[in-house]
């Protein structure tokens, strides 16, 4: 028969190697734990950092295409000026047979001057802030039109909603960027822009009737990619729908919570 | 012992277990699991219901006075012995192939492939010579038996260590499995090696008391562990 002591020592052995497995599991979890609360630490640092770095770069750029747009502005729009100026001295100095000429030129100065101011006003990001996304895009469009580039119209559907105003000016670049695009490559003769401001989030579609392009190939130019960095900025859905020959679309989905 | 004791014991092992087979059919049919050897262990899982079911029939036998299954009296076969024996070295040659095929170390692979063969010979050999194959466990099966099995799991967690599965330890079901498996075996060992004890005669009841509880509450603890690592690790969307 087996002693009551010996009973017990059993009880005791069965509790100590229960407890020393718990423990070692307990201590093989929190290690893990500690473990995987370390890299994800480290790993949102790199994505910070990173993310500054892409802030820091749009900083620098919005503040460059400030000055150029100050410089068309105040020095280009001021001589241009003086120029307009000149040739109403010169008109009264020549003979009448030059007016008509002098007159075109006159209108073309004038023009140019207009051209400059609306572009000015949409690559200062003051101005783009000040007038809303809606507006700023209305004057691009206009631009087109009126160079002649291609016939480009905006629709807008739904309730306008306000959005925050750094994912707006964002928003304005990655189209203006797109839109340049189209000008420089697209050979378009038509662009259609329709913003969709739907419960949750704002779509924008953009469609031009372009040559298109194999978006498989890669190419040097940094537009894509600046698209596609300025749109992971505001954790906007962004892609690019293009085959040769069949024009290309651009989709942009930003929801307006992000903009907190 | 009475019936009811008996029954109290014993019907809750048995309901936990069809529970942790049942779950684990579930969690196979719910999605495709990554390791070919997680359906092993829902198999498994059902081969013990079903040697608990078949096993049942000596208790019932006692009970009764033997006026069900009256054909085994005076049998080898009046005790299941034989037939729990003959289980035991098939649950640990199992789990120890279990955890180590999540090794990727072929060398090991291959030792513990050895082992369990040896084991498996060794225990053949042990039933026909000792002659404790139809009257009682062996205390150094099973003292070898969950030597190996901790090694295993040793293994296993070494291995574990270097994988990227540490990082998704919750949801890793082998790792649940190893808790069960080595809490149980560790705790109930040492009863085991008193076995010869384990009867009402000479006033044993102490010892007869304390292994039906250590057996009720290690299967508890196991069984549940099975159970809870199916149901965390059916919540997400990449399985193993």
């Amino acid at each position: 028969m087996l002693k009551k002591e010996e009973t017990l020592l059993i009880v005791y052995f069965i509790t100590i190697i229960f407890l020393l497995v718990i423990f070692v599991v307990g201590f093989f979890i929190a290690f893990q734990r500690r473990k995987n609360k370390f890299l994800k630490e480290r790993f949102e640092a790199e994505q910070r950092y990173q993310r500054e770095l892409a802030d820091s770069q749009i900083e620098i750029q919005e503040q460059t295409l400030k000055n150029i747009a100050w410089e068309l502005h105040d020095n280009v729009g001021q001589l241009l000026s003086v120029a307009n100026i000149q040739l109403n001295v010169l008109m009264n100095a020549v003979p009448q047979s030059f007016y008509e000429q002098i007159n075109e030129t006159k209108g073309i100065v004038q023009e140019t001057v207009q051209e400059i101011r609306t572009l000015s006003k949409v690559l200062n990001n003051d101005v783009v802030l000040k007038n809303g996304l809606l507006a700023s895009l209305q004057v691009e469009l206009d631009r087109f039109r009126r160079l002649g580039y291609l016939d480009a119209s905006l629709k807008i559907t739904g309730d306008i909603m306000p959005i925050n105003s750094a994912s707006e000016i964002i928003v304005f670049r990655i189209l203006q960027e797109f839109l340049s695009n189209v000008v420089k490559h697209a050979r378009a003769s038509k662009l259609f822009v329709h913003l969709d401001y739907k419960e949750k989030s704002l779509d924008i579609s953009a469609i031009d009737d372009g040559v298109g392009f194999d978006t498989s190939v890669k190419t040097d130019s940094s537009g894509m990619e600046t698209m596609g960095s300025r749109a992971l900025l505001i954790k906007a859905d962004f892609s690019i729908v293009s085959e040769v020959g069949k024009g290309t679309q651009l989709f942009l989905s930003y929801p307006y919570k992000n903009a907190q | 012992m009475e019936l009811g004791d008996f029954l109290l014991y014993v019907l809750p092992i048995f309901f936990l277990e069809v529970l942790a087979a049942s779950t684990g059919t579930y969690y196979l049919r719910k999605n495709l699991s990554q390791f070919k050897s997680t359906k092993y262990l829902v198999l498994f899982l059902w081969i013990t219901v079903f040697v608990e079911l078949v096993g049942s029939y000596a208790p019932i036998g006692y009970f009764s006075d033997y006026t069900i299954f009256s054909f085994v009296q005076g049998t080898p076969f009046e005790n299941n012995y034989w037939w729990y024996n003959s289980y035991s070295v098939l649950s640990f040659s199992f789990f120890i192939l279990y955890f180590i095929s999540f090794s990727k170390n072929k060398y090991w692979k291959l030792i513990f492939q050895i082992l369990v063969g040896t084991f498996l010979l060794v225990s053949i050999l042990i039933f026909i010579f000792s002659g404790t194959f139809f009257i009682g466990y062996s205390p150094y099966l099973t003292i070898a038996g969950t030597l190996l099995l901790f090694f295993s799991v040793v293994m296993f967690y070494f291995e574990l260590l270097r994988s990227e599965f540490l990082l998704q330890l919750k949801r890793f079901l082998p790792f649940y499995i190893s808790v069960g498996v080595l809490v149980f075996n560790l705790c109930v060992t040492p009863i085991e090696i008193f076995i010869q004890y384990f009867n009402l005669k000479d006033g044993n009841e102490l010892f007869v008391t304390l292994r039906s509880n250590v057996l009720l509450y290690a299967n508890i603890f196991m069984y549940s562990t099975f159970i809870l690592g199916f149901l965390i690790c059916l919540k997400k969307k990449k399985h193993f």
